[in-house]
């Protein structure tokens, strides 16, 4: 992002605090893809990330017309409301860790290949089966495409400890996968 | 930069470069152009990933959820909103409306001079009432 669509962004804000119908439908089309996807992955629910996206922008409308352009990047600030509303979710789930949701047996079927919608759930499956540090950290560099330097911050870590948890999810992601490129 | 190091990279980076941290950017670009074959083989293993992370479903945007999100935001800032700007309006009306009534009604002569109200009470009202008024008057 450049420092002009940063300002742009900045300037976008200050008008949605001020209820500019304009800059708010814009704000929405521009941001709310992004914290739906957000959302979707870290909780691999859509109600829930609907919830989650919606409560986020309640909160940004709140701190709109108090804020100050440059103390922070509005799309950073809005991830890391996002990130803290999955998390609450997914304490309140109390079962991440052993009980990963119940889904059916997306593997590939004995006698084809796997097309790309297939692909995609097992990937989503995948995912959500990560501890979600390591699910955070990979979908804020792969899916939210931030910089190790943004993201790790928004995580409150250092760019190696990021590293760190990149590596074991993805290394996890290739040994659960491995069998999407093998029926190719 | 090794190859040992590049492969830790890969695997946590993913193959596009432009997503390693800066710092390391040129130095595996380094490597890549003394160790193609080797460097490239790692890239292309962490592509497979890379491809298969990118097939995974987009979320569906709802037009109800857009909808109730943009239906919560601030509103304009009016410049007579709701009752008080009725309020203040009809209020200042009668102001107005009163200033002119009191202004024709001196012009009139309905109303006495101040100026030519006295320090004597008995006169005032000699020379100000109605001729009938004066028993009242003392």
């Amino acid at each position: 992002m450049t420092s002009g669509d940063a300002e742009s962004e900045d300037d976008l804000v200050a008008r949605a605090g001020q209820g500019d119908a304009a800059a708010i439908g814009l704000l929405v089309t521009r941001k709310l893809p992004r914290i739906l996807s957000l959302a979707r992955r870290m909780l691999a629910d859509v109600a829930e990330a609907e919830d989650v996206a919606q409560e986020t922008f309640l909160r940004a409308w709140k701190a709109a017309p108090s804020w100050r352009p440059g103390k922070a990047k509005f799309d950073t600030w809005l991830h890391r409301v996002a990130l803290n509303l999955c998390y609450d979710r997914l304490r309140r789930r109390r079962r991440w860790a052993q009980d990963p949701p119940d889904r059916p047996d997306d593997g590939p079927a004995p006698d084809r290949g796997l097309h790309a919608q297939d692909i995609g759930r097992r990937v989503d499956h995948a995912l959500a089966a990560l501890p979600p540090r390591q699910r955070e950290a990979i979908v804020l560099i792969h899916y939210q495409e931030l910089t190790g330097a943004v993201a790790s911050d928004l995580m409150g870590i250092s760019v190696e400890a990021l590293e760190s948890l990149l590596a074991r999810g993805r290394r996890t992601l290739r040994a659960n996968l491995a069998d999407i490129w093998r029926a190719d | 930069m090794d190859l040992e190091e590049f492969e830790a990279l890969a695997l946590a980076w993913g193959a596009d470069l432009a997503r390693w941290p800066a710092e390391r950017q040129a130095p595996a670009r380094d490597l890549i152009a003394a160790r193609a074959a080797d460097a490239q083989a790692l890239l292309d293993e962490a592509s497979l990933l890379d491809l298969a992370l990118r097939a995974s479903d987009l979320p569906i945007l709802s037009l109800d959820l857009r909808a109730k999100i943009i239906s919560a935001a601030p509103r304009p800032l009016e410049r007579f909103p709701s009752w008080r700007g009725w309020f203040g309006a009809a209020l200042a009306a009668s102001c107005a409306a009163g200033a002119v009534a009191a202004l024709l009604a001196i012009s009139l002569g309905l109303f006495p001079d101040r100026a030519s109200i006295t320090a004597d009470p008995a006169a005032d009202a000699a020379r100000l009432l109605p001729a009938s008024s004066d028993a009242t008057v003392g």
